[in-house]
């Protein structure tokens, strides 16, 4: 009893010391057709495609389905997949694709022109987030239609550019499902099966899901079947690790291969060790400070520019780490049509001129709202610095997104930092958001009701390419000469990998590329 | 006895009654839209109205509360906004990996916290004891997230002895659902691999969270061996030539357990909601994780789930503490 | 040990004197005079400014120059830990204040008047020792905007039940003593005897409290600002300068490793002592949390 007492308090200890060891004696690395990529995984809700909006879950929904068409690398260029070529009638609404043949979904079942026609009506007429990004181009379910066995018609509301085709056409929400599947798993209340879809599979893209447990892991297996030939990375593993410190030491200890969200200070670290590879590319998102136009003293556009003159560029694009493109237009590099002009630098004799001739030489107030999480409280810090050496004097507010979102929805800010990510890889998203009044997002909510809104209609229904980046060109001129924003770069989207991970690269628009193209050495 | 107990849920009912109604009001008056935080600064303004109505956001304050009092006398705990889907079916997928944690942690603090206040006790006011009690202060004086990062990335990165964040190796497939607790469905499953390999993702965590337990018991074990071994009969056994090794630990041990039973109720209780920052360094998916991301993107529905949950626990252990206590104390009698 | 007697109403300085005879609680008393002068002389002891940037001088490493070196932004690493010492005393005092404010009084009520006074608002007190803590002060912290001032009244909100309990306790053994049936016998009302003589009563048990409670405010607060419900950079508090520190944990160890050495010696320096109290008083007198 008595040694057993204190036998056993050693029995305890010894236990968890064993249990530890055999642990690490089992612990394998890992096999070179398996990837295992560490992040931030709970962002996501439903991998139904009807329905996913997060970062992981759009990126998941690319993996396991196709769409007709898609992207290159770049974001540039519309390319097949599904469709296999197309035609478009001349004024530019009506798109016929051709289906490529003899492609099945992942349950063995074709996929043809009805289950197109199927898939695409299905996420119009389910409505949920992403749904939008159809709708706002293709006015009623009907307008996407089987002609044949392996033909698909698309009407749209208005001219499409090819781009702008495929930015609706290329994005998850518009991915093909296996209709069978689906309608196996409706129930009378869920007759999309959008319940089922959110964590099952029914798709024809090289990857099955295999599993997805929520805050823990999304699990992906090769499917051989595939119309590309099957992939070479047999299972994927995407995994969730909340703390961006411990990722970076698994991905340094080699437990894991990828890892996608560090922090801007981690990725700068890794650079240049060894072993280990940072992928940077140009991400379709634009970081601004924007000035209500309501606001009086940013009525005037010699003030608006006073404040582009103020900036410190530079610092700002250090406290990024110099993981910030310093682009000062609307259109982020990289995109179609962007516009290399940078004339902004850091000039206070300029900036001061600017408010004496708008009659403000004794300076003004404004407030600064600005969401929490770094680093956006740096930048605040700093811009408050900057304006205070022309005199303007900035009182900085962090607020949560929701109050921040309220507030700027309402059009009661003063000046606000924040950023917009492309919806769709086409600069008719970024042109409307930023130069359209009418189209109630950024230009309204900073009250800047600008006649180039005329210039973004032309624009988005110019169907010759040169032309339309010509129009795109002169709005974002105007928008640099005028407009109420002041724009400090666009951030860099960087991925960390071990380096035997080959074909697998940073996005502009996802956070990565597409599994398939990818390998281990 | 049975009309102590009956009072006592009562009571408790109606606490937990109170806790509802605050944390919903708390939860509603924060001005500020739940459905904008979640869909970003750039869904159009009527994808957000939209789904304002489908979640009945836009209708009075009051309205939603009965609303929300009537799904859960169906004991339904109403859906997540961020997770879509129900809230139980939320908590039953969390809730297990977090008791497993705390249980750990629990069993680390309870036993290592037992044989440092024993140690502690008999040496008293030695260098044994000064030493003893300083370091276990100094584990106390640790904040937990920064002992985890530590502990990770000496035992994990440096000496590459204990595995990294999660409950398991990636590679290692998880044993069917049964009880939702790792390490008894690898149990259940015959499961060896498994078994060993969550045991190990487990050490760190456990003794990470536990440190403030062990702590807490050791100061109580000494404490209440201390009182014990003043007593008249523990002089008597010392007396009558017992080994002191016996006497410690059959005589004094037994008698100074009952405070020590008490508190463990206590200490588990705020072990289950106290893990919230080791559940982030350590990449575990439990309930801390789950409450602080349904707090931040102001998830109604699962906060109030969470609440419920945690103060219902607290409320039981509570009792089953007093009872306890009752049962172990003869002294002690309820009217 | 056990031979000291649980006096009803502890003299603190008493109690101090006696604790401090224990050379832990001695070295604990020490750390707090040391924060308390380094959170007083700050402006006059610190070598820079706490909230300058100098990207040019980033990360470098504990030297001459910068004692425990420079931060991601390069700002001096001692400063900052210097000037913390006043976010954290002022969160540990003005929390202990307003929980104490909070429950003191109720506690004080509820123990003098007893009867249905006694069960409402010992039954409030129970609904908010039901609440989870943690969970309540993050959503209070939510609700309110992640300000340290916010953070000091969620942690208050959350902890006052425990000093409302312990006032009422003490507040029962006073009013049966004799002294306060002499003062009824005159005719003294209600409230002069509870501010006269209950009130000076309840103060000592309360500090005692209060101080033993200090290290858990302390880190709970810390870990609020560690996932972002508390101080916003660039605020030079501990825990935050933690958070931001941790992304370079392997490279520049010293950004997170000193703000975390800060936290714990002054958390130390406050169990130290709140253990020599302990000791002191009886060891059944307390229960955890």
């Amino acid at each position: 009893m008595t040694a057993g007492r204190r036998g056993l308090l050693w029995v305890g200890l010894l236990a968890l010391v064993l249990g530890a060891a055999a642990g690490v004696a089992g612990a394998p690395r890992v096999p070179n057709t398996v990837l295992v990529m560490g992040g931030v995984i709970s962002d996501a809700v439903s991998l139904d495609p009807a329905q996913a909006f997060e970062f992981t879950s759009v990126w998941a929904a690319a993996q396991i389905y196709d769409t007709l068409v898609d992207f290159n690398r770049e974001f540039n260029r519309v390319v097949p997949e599904l469709a296999e070529s197309w035609t478009v009638s001349p004024d530019g609404r009506t798109y016929t694709f051709r289906l490529r043949r003899g492609v099945r979904f992942h349950s063995g079942n074709p996929v043809d022109a009805r289950a197109v026609e199927f898939s695409l009506q299905r996420a119009m007429k389910l409505n949920l987030t992403p749904a939008f990004i159809l709708t706002s181009f293709i006015a009623r379910p009907e307008d996407v239609a089987a002609v044949g066995a392996d033909t698909v018609r698309v009407t749209f509301k208005q001219t499409m550019p090819e781009i702008l085709m495929g930015s609706v056409l290329a994005n998850p929400v518009s991915s093909v499902v296996d209709p069978a599947l689906v309608q196996r798993n409706a129930t009378p209340t869920d007759p999309w099966a959008n319940q089922w879809l959110s964590f099952n599979d029914a798709g024809s893209g090289p990857y099955k899901l295999r599993a997805w447990s929520k805050n823990v892991k999304i699990e992906f297996e090769a499917f051989d079947g595939y119309w590309r030939g099957a992939p070479r990375l047999r299972r994927v593993f995407y995994q969730e690790m909340p703390e961006p410190a411990a990722a970076m030491l698994a991905l340094q200890r080699g437990d894991i291969d990828v890892a996608t969200d560090l922090l801007p200070a981690q990725y700068k670290q890794l650079q240049g060790q060894p072993g280990i590879e940072v992928k940077t590319s140009p991400q379709f998102t634009v970081n601004y400070l924007a000035m209500n136009v309501g606001y009086e003293p940013f009525g005037k556009k010699e003030v608006r520019n006073a404040i582009k003159w103020a900036l410190d560029y530079d610092a700002l694009r250090r406290i990024f780490e110099d993981a910030l493109d310093p682009s000062q237009t609307i259109v982020p590099p990289g995109m179609f049509a962007h516009l290399a002009e940078r004339p902004y630098r850091r000039d206070v004799a300029r900036a001061r001129a600017l408010l004496r001739e708008a009659g403000y030489e004794r300076g003004f107030r404004a407030e600064l709202i600005v969401p929490v999480g770094p680093p956006l409280p740096d930048v605040a810090a700093k811009i408050k610095e900057d304006l205070a050496a022309v005199g303007i004097e900035v009182e900085v507010r962090q607020l949560r997104s929701a109050d921040l979102l309220g507030i700027y929805r309402a059009q009661r800010h003063q000046l606000v930092i924040q950023r917009w990510g492309a919806d769709y890889p086409d600069p008719d998203n970024l042109a409307r958001a930023f130069a359209s009044f009418d189209a109630r997002q950024l230009a309204w909510r900073n009250q800047w009701d600008h006649p180039v809104k005329r210039t973004v209609e032309q624009a988005v229904a110019e169907l010759n390419r040169s032309r339309r980046e010509a129009l795109y060109h002169e709005i974002q001129r105007v928008v640099l000469e005028e407009g109420p924003y002041a724009i400090y770069g666009s951030p860099l989207e960087q991925n960390a990998m071990r380096s035997n991970v080959k074909g697998l690269a940073a996005s502009p628009l996802f956070a990565l590329t597409d599994l398939i193209d990818a390998w281990k050495e | 006895m049975w009309a102590y107990l009956t009072r006592r849920l009562l009571l408790s009912s109606l606490a937990i009654f109170g806790v509802l109604v605050i944390t919903f009001f708390l939860s509603h008056v924060i001005p500020g839209d739940p459905i904008a935080a979640i869909l970003g600064p750039q869904a159009p303004d009527h994808v957000i109205e939209d789904l304002r109505r489908r979640w009945g956001l836009d209708r009075p304050i009051p309205e939603q509360f009965v609303r929300y009092l009537g799904l859960l006398a169906r004991g339904d705990l109403g859906r997540s906004i961020a997770t879509n889907r129900p809230v139980l079916d939320d908590l039953r997928e969390f809730f297990p990996a977090t008791v497993e944690l705390a249980t750990a942690a629990i069993l680390v603090g309870v036993t290592l916290g037992m044989a440092v206040g024993i140690v502690s006790a008999v040496a008293r006011g030695r260098w044994v004891d000064h030493l003893v009690r300083f370091v276990s202060l100094i584990g106390l004086s640790m904040p937990v997230f920064w002992l985890g990062l530590i502990a990770l990335l000496v035992f994990y990165f440096w000496a590459g002895l204990l595995p990294g964040p999660g409950q398991l190796d990636i590679l290692i497939s998880r044993p069917p659902r049964v009880t939702g607790l790792i390490l008894v469905d690898s149990l259940l499953a015959g499961d060896g691999a498994a078994l060993r390999n969550a045991l190990a993702h487990m050490v760190l965590p456990a003794l990470v969270l536990g440190s403030h337990t062990l702590v807490g018991i050791a100061r109580i074990t000494r404490a209440s061996m201390l009182d014990v071994l003043g007593q008249e009969y523990i002089k008597a056994a010392r007396a009558k030539g017992l080994a002191e090794r016996t006497v410690i630990l059959r005589h004094a041990l037994k008698n100074a357990l009952l405070p020590i039973v008490t508190v463990i109720g206590i200490y588990y209780g705020s072990l289950l909601e106290g893990a919230v920052l080791t559940e982030t360094v350590f990449a575990w998916p439990g309930l801390g994780r789950y409450a602080t991301s349904a707090i931040l993107s102001q998830d109604f529905a699962a906060v109030m789930g969470v609440t419920l949950l945690i103060a219902l626990i607290f409320s039981l252990a509570n009792l089953v503490v007093d009872l306890l206590y009752a049962a172990l104390n003869p002294r002690i009698r309820y009217e | 040990m056990s031979s000291v007697a649980i006096p009803v109403r502890p003299r603190p300085a008493g109690l101090t004197a006696r604790a401090l005879q224990n050379p832990l609680s001695l070295a604990g008393v020490i750390l707090i005079g040391l924060l308390v002068a380094a959170a007083a002389l700050a402006p006059y002891l610190a070598p820079a400014d706490p909230y300058q940037t100098d990207v040019g001088r980033r990360l470098q490493p504990p030297g001459p120059g910068h004692l425990l070196g420079t931060d991601q932004l390069g700002r001096d690493i001692l400063t900052r830990i210097l000037y913390g010492t006043r976010i954290s005393l002022r969160i540990a005092v003005l929390t202990a204040v307003i929980a104490t404010g909070i429950g003191a009084p109720l506690g004080i009520v509820s123990g003098y008047f007893r009867g249905r006074t006694d069960d409402l608002l010992m039954r409030l007190t129970d609904m908010f020792m039901a609440f989870p803590r943690l969970i309540l002060a993050m959503a209070i912290a939510a609700a309110l905007k992640p300000t340290l001032e916010n953070v000091v009244i969620a942690i208050a909100l959350a902890s006052w039940p425990a000093y409302a309990r312990l006032s009422r306790s003490v507040t029962l053994g006073i009013r049966e003593e004799v002294y306060i049936e002499a003062a009824r016998a005159v005719g003294a009302s209600s409230l002069r005897i509870l501010a006269r003589h209950v009130f000076p009563g309840v103060v000592g048990p309360l500090v005692i409290q209060v101080s033993l409670d200090m290290g858990g405010i302390i880190l709970t607060a810390a870990g609020l600002s560690f996932i972002g419900f508390g101080a916003q950079p660039p605020s030079p508090e501990w825990g935050l300068m933690i958070a931001e520190g941790r992304s370079y944990i392997t490279d520049a160890w010293w950004l997170s490793t000193f703000p975390g050495l800060a936290i714990s010696l002054v958390v130390l320096g406050f169990n130290l002592l709140g253990d020599g109290i302990r000791d002191v008083l009886d060891p059944r007198l307390r229960r955890p949390r």
